[in-house]
């Protein structure tokens, strides 16, 4: 899967979220995702990193298994 | 006793338990073998199950963690995350005093 369609993936599950998503492996299927969304305001690490692999759960083993592995990294967008 | 419950009594017998691809010796993924590094370099007893032992481990830990992916790391019984938590959580430091809280007293000497 393109980076550009993984990204997308997430900035339309996480609505108003950014994502640069890079290839971990040169295989297309292991993603590092760094995810900017003011939806983190206030969770748990393990909350935030749900939600993510909420969106990305049909991609993964359990849906159509085009995403092997993610890693993920949250932050909340600073205050503006 | 099915797969499930045989995980859940690994779960709340364990207070170190890791679920990954390998095991201790030969994980076979990178993010597995991340997260034994740093249980090793915690120098803390931990176990791991390999969920390659078999096919019913893997559905079977997703339904318990509602958590799609290995590695899978749990402390005192409780699911903590995959590695990107464990290592966020040994980078800012909150890992050592998790650990001890679950370890028994006399082995953090």
């Amino acid at each position: 899967m393109e980076a550009s369609a993984v990204e997308k993936i997430v900035m339309d599950g996480l609505e108003g979220s950014s994502c640069v998503a890079t290839d971990l492996t040169g295989t297309m299927d292991h993603w590092n995702l760094q995810i900017s969304w003011a939806g983190f305001e206030g969770l748990p690490l393990l909350e935030q990193h749900r939600k993510v692999l909420d969106v990305m759960r049909p991609f993964m083993s359990e849906g159509d298994n085009s995403v092997h592995a993610v890693q993920i990294k949250t932050t909340c967008p600073a205050a503006s | 006793m099915n797969i499930k419950e045989s995980l859940q009594q690994a779960i709340a017998e364990q207070p170190i338990l890791v679920f990954a691809k390998g095991n201790k010796m030969f994980p076979r993924c990178g993010f597995s073998k991340a997260v034994i590094d740093i249980m090793n370099s915690m120098q803390v007893p931990f176990e791991v199950i390999d969920i390659f032992q078999h096919e019913g481990i893997k559905p079977a830990l997703v339904e318990i963690s509602n958590w799609p992916t290995t590695p899978q790391i749990f402390l005192g019984g409780e699911f903590i995350g995959g590695g990107d938590i464990l290592h966020e959580l040994h980078a800012n430091g909150e890992l050592r005093a998790m650990l001890d809280k679950v370890l028994p007293t006399e082995s953090t000497s």
